[in-house]
């Protein structure tokens, strides 16, 4: 604790040190004394000092040591916080640029996490104040302030309820605020230049755009949007978006996008976003040209939704879903061909989309993503619907999108069979590649029953009809005798299967009644004996979590089912009598 | 319509070797249809011409230009001629959908200001290009020319690959037929634009047809 003669004394020693003189004491001991008045209550006088004409020479040299402390002062918002502001204002008034940037850097760099919200939106006006004060580097020291910056907000949840997103309970949705109003200036500047734009001009340009592809990843992507309601984030979407038409960089075609930005997988998720935020929530749509071919913008946004539905984040899966849905509605039905499907980017986009169907665990996505798989199955021409069957019915390893598929293939061949609609891939001998698929069981005889369910009752769904409809088809001679072939081989097979699992059912129900029955009578013995019996219980392989009773229900249940798959290949069997029977 | 052009040589005179192919080819190049020139491999640069071209190859045009009396302005239909020669050279990519290619071009083209005449883009090349497009109503609906006249300079033209369905078919057909510095107004039906759908979000209504001001500014 100094007193004050001792104070004023070194600050009439620093108000005659030239800068170069200055010690690193110096400046270590002007910084304490600051640290000192705040803590002390005595911000004003501070400021008084930072004020006074008689010390700019000190604020210029040494001034940027207080920022830290002065911010810090600031984020806890207590009364000191206008001195504060006015104290920053005056540093930032007389300290050189650069090293304000510094300080500002460092500040930023040392935050406290419980604070990143409150420090940048504090930092950045000052900031802007500072940057715009540059005559070199410009471009380069608002690089990295953006980067700084985004860095720390990266750290901050992002906000997916509309709720959530009003609370801002971490202050992510200010910054963004803050952020978009702080690039301001330097977005009017890149526009003001014309052709002849300096390296300078260049370096602000490049920085504007990487700072573009860092908001569109982080903290957009994760971000619940809804032009219905124009919440923050929105409003933060549609500056990054105008930001990118005032520097002119399209993304639509990747190879256009500079390699010197390209950060590996990182860019891939920008320019999704980017094509969700487009087509999706029609962001700047106005300024998109209306000449493109509309398959072609299909083909583009594949990439894009292969990269969203490649991740497991619901916020990302709903965009890729969207985008999807979106693209492919502004397509004509029947009118993608065959050889679309020969694309890299045709065969992994629907690839994911199974495994959405399959895997995802969140059900209204597997609802939506069922909706654009069907989407998908009706933008496909009659060849390249074909092609896309068989690989599904090839690669997916799910009954129920097996099932899915069969029940598609029905409805083409009922189609086909309308007059005038004659179509070569959905009768006559193209079908056969396609039925041996439905008709097939993985595992031939020992195939599982229960897990193929889906599948099965469409398979035997499809037979039946077929059968009923066997005038239109036998015209097809080549098609109906193999047709017949396959047919009379499945059916084989699928008896064997069915009195093989029946038997194996039957005979776990019979074990779990003996088991029953031996544990009540164990249980009516130990109720007579004094002292306590473990009760044996003989375990399931499958079935030890469940209960007896639940137990009991499913192979019950398995039992119904093998009926049902039964009473279907009776009804076909007879079906195919008839019709011989009427010759 | 233009007089016909009288036949400048006899056939000897054709066969000499006084007679220099440069000015075979500048006569059948002046006098010759688009498409004409097109088919027998004749367009471009007279001295690039002279190199491919065998004497042989100019004698036997020059006496079928003549026979068929294909000469420029002998065909309203010019337009028409250039897309079946185009397709001509055109080898199907992809499947197609429903459409049959044979059949009237779904878009007309009347030239506002003529081009260079020698730098058609082919199949595959970049094209960069100032448009406007309206509706028939005259509502344009999209452009990229900046409205002040100091901007343009910073503003870019549309850059994109002709001829590979990247655009509607309208524009793939139409720029083909173009060359460097024209500018052309195209007329497009809406199967070769839009079509049933149309662009709503564009502003684009359906079934409507497309007017647009293109010039080709460039060709890669």
């Amino acid at each position: 604790m100094m007193n004050e003669e001792k104070v004023n004394e070194i600050i009439h020693r620093w108000r005659d040190t030239l800068r170069e003189d200055l010690k690193l004491e110096d400046y270590q001991q002007f910084r304490t004394m600051g640290e000192a008045c705040l803590d002390e209550g005595d911000s004003e006088q501070l400021l008084t000092f930072l004020q006074d004409e008689k010390n700019q020479g000190i604020v210029a040299s040494m001034g940027c040591e207080l920022l830290a402390p002065l911010v810090k002062e600031m984020v806890q918002k207590k009364k000191s916080q206008d001195h504060c502001q006015a104290a920053v204002t005056q540093l930032t008034k007389t300290c050189s640029p650069e090293t304000l940037v510094k300080s500002f850097l460092e500040v930023t760099e040392d935050v406290d996490p419980g604070a990143i919200s409150e420090t940048i939106i504090t930092l950045l006006p000052h900031l802007q104040t500072a940057l715009l004060q540059l005559d070199e580097r410009k471009g380069a020291c608002v690089g990295l302030v953006l980067s700084a910056v985004q860095k720390q907000l990266s750290r901050l949840p992002v906000p997916y309820t509309q709720q959530q997103e009003e609370a801002d309970e971490h202050g992510l949705c200010r910054c963004c605020s803050a952020l978009a109003a702080f690039i301001k200036p330097f977005v009017e500047e890149v526009k003001k230049k014309d052709e002849n734009a300096s390296a300078e001009d260049e370096e602000l340009r490049t920085e504007l755009l990487k700072f573009c592809m860092r908001s569109l990843r982080e903290p957009l992507l994760e971000a619940e949007l809804n032009k219905d309601r124009k919440s923050a984030l929105w409003l933060y979407a549609a500056e990054i978006m105008d930001i990118l038409l005032v520097i002119k960089e399209s993304l639509l075609f990747s190879g256009s996008l500079r390699r010197d930005i390209l950060v590996d997988n990182l860019s891939k998720e920008s320019t999704a976003c980017w094509a969700y935020l487009l087509f999706v929530q029609l962001i700047g749509i106005n300024s998109f040209p209306a000449v493109f071919n509309l398959v072609f913008l299909l083909q583009c946004n594949m990439d894009h939704i292969d990269q969203l539905l490649s991740c497991k984040m619901e916020s990302h899966l709903l965009k890729g879903l969207a985008l999807f849905s979106k693209s492919l509605e502004m397509v004509e039905d029947n009118s993608l061909p065959v050889g679309l499907l020969e694309l890299k980017s045709f065969n992994n986009a629907p690839q994911r989309l199974r495994q959405v169907l399959t895997d995802c665990p969140i059900q209204h996505l597997r609802e939506s993503g069922l909706q654009v798989f069907q989407l998908l199955i009706n933008k496909l021409d009659a060849e390249a619907k074909h092609k896309f069957f068989r690989c599904m019915l090839k690669t997916s390893n799910h009954a129920g999108v097996e099932s899915y598929i069969v029940k598609n293939i029905r409805s083409q061949i009922q189609l086909s069979m309308k007059e005038g609609n004659a179509n070569k891939w959905f009768l006559g001998v193209e079908l056969l590649p396609l039925l041996q698929l439905v008709l097939h069981l993985p595992q031939a005889a020992e195939t599982d029953l229960l897990t193929n369910m889906d599948k099965i009752m469409e398979s035997l769904n499809l037979l039946r009809f077929l059968l009923l409809r066997d005038k239109e088809l036998r015209s097809y001679a080549d098609m109906w005798e193999e047709l017949s072939s396959i047919k009379d081989s499945y059916l084989k097979t699928l008896r064997v299967c069915l009195s093989m699992s029946r038997a194996y059912y039957s005979a776990e129900l019979k074990s779990l009644k003996d088991e029953q029955k031996l544990k009540a009578r164990e249980t009516k013995d130990a109720t007579r004996s004094i002292r306590s019996v473990k009760l044996t219980t003989v375990k399931h392989e499958n079935m030890s979590d469940m209960s007896p009773e639940v137990q009991y229900q499913v192979l019950q249940s398995a039992l119904v089912t093998f009926d049902l798959i039964e009473s279907l290949i009776v009804r076909i069997e007879e079906i195919t009598e008839e019709k011989l029977a009427k010759g | 319509m233009a007089t016909e052009p009288t036949r400048e040589w006899s056939e000897e005179q054709l066969k000499s070797d006084d007679l220099p192919k440069k000015d075979l080819i500048k006569f059948i190049q002046d006098n010759a249809s688009h498409s004409f020139l097109n088919e027998h491999k004749l367009l471009g640069n007279i001295k690039n011409v002279a190199k491919t071209a065998k004497k042989d190859q100019l004698i036997i045009a020059y006496n079928q230009l003549f026979e068929s009396k294909r000469f420029k302005g002998t065909e309203p239909e010019e337009v028409a001629e250039q897309m079946k020669a185009v397709k001509i050279e055109e080898k199907p990519k992809e499947v197609k959908a429903e459409v049959v290619d044979e059949g009237p071009p779904k878009y007309t083209k009347s030239v506002l200001k003529k081009g260079d005449k020698t730098n058609f883009p082919k199949k595959g090349d970049t094209v960069s290009c100032w448009y406007t497009g309206s509706l028939e109503d005259g509502t344009v609906f999209d452009t990229n020319i900046p409205t002040a006249a100091r901007k343009k300079k910073q503003a870019k033209p549309l850059s994109f690959k002709v001829g590979m369905g990247r655009v509607i078919r309208g524009w793939d057909e139409a720029l083909l037929t173009m060359s460097k510095g024209e500018t052309a107004r195209l007329e497009i039906d809406p199967e070769w634009a839009y079509g049933r759908k149309g662009l709503p979000e564009s502003k684009i209504p359906p079934n409507a047809k497309l007017v647009f001001e293109v010039e080709l500014v460039s060709v890669d």
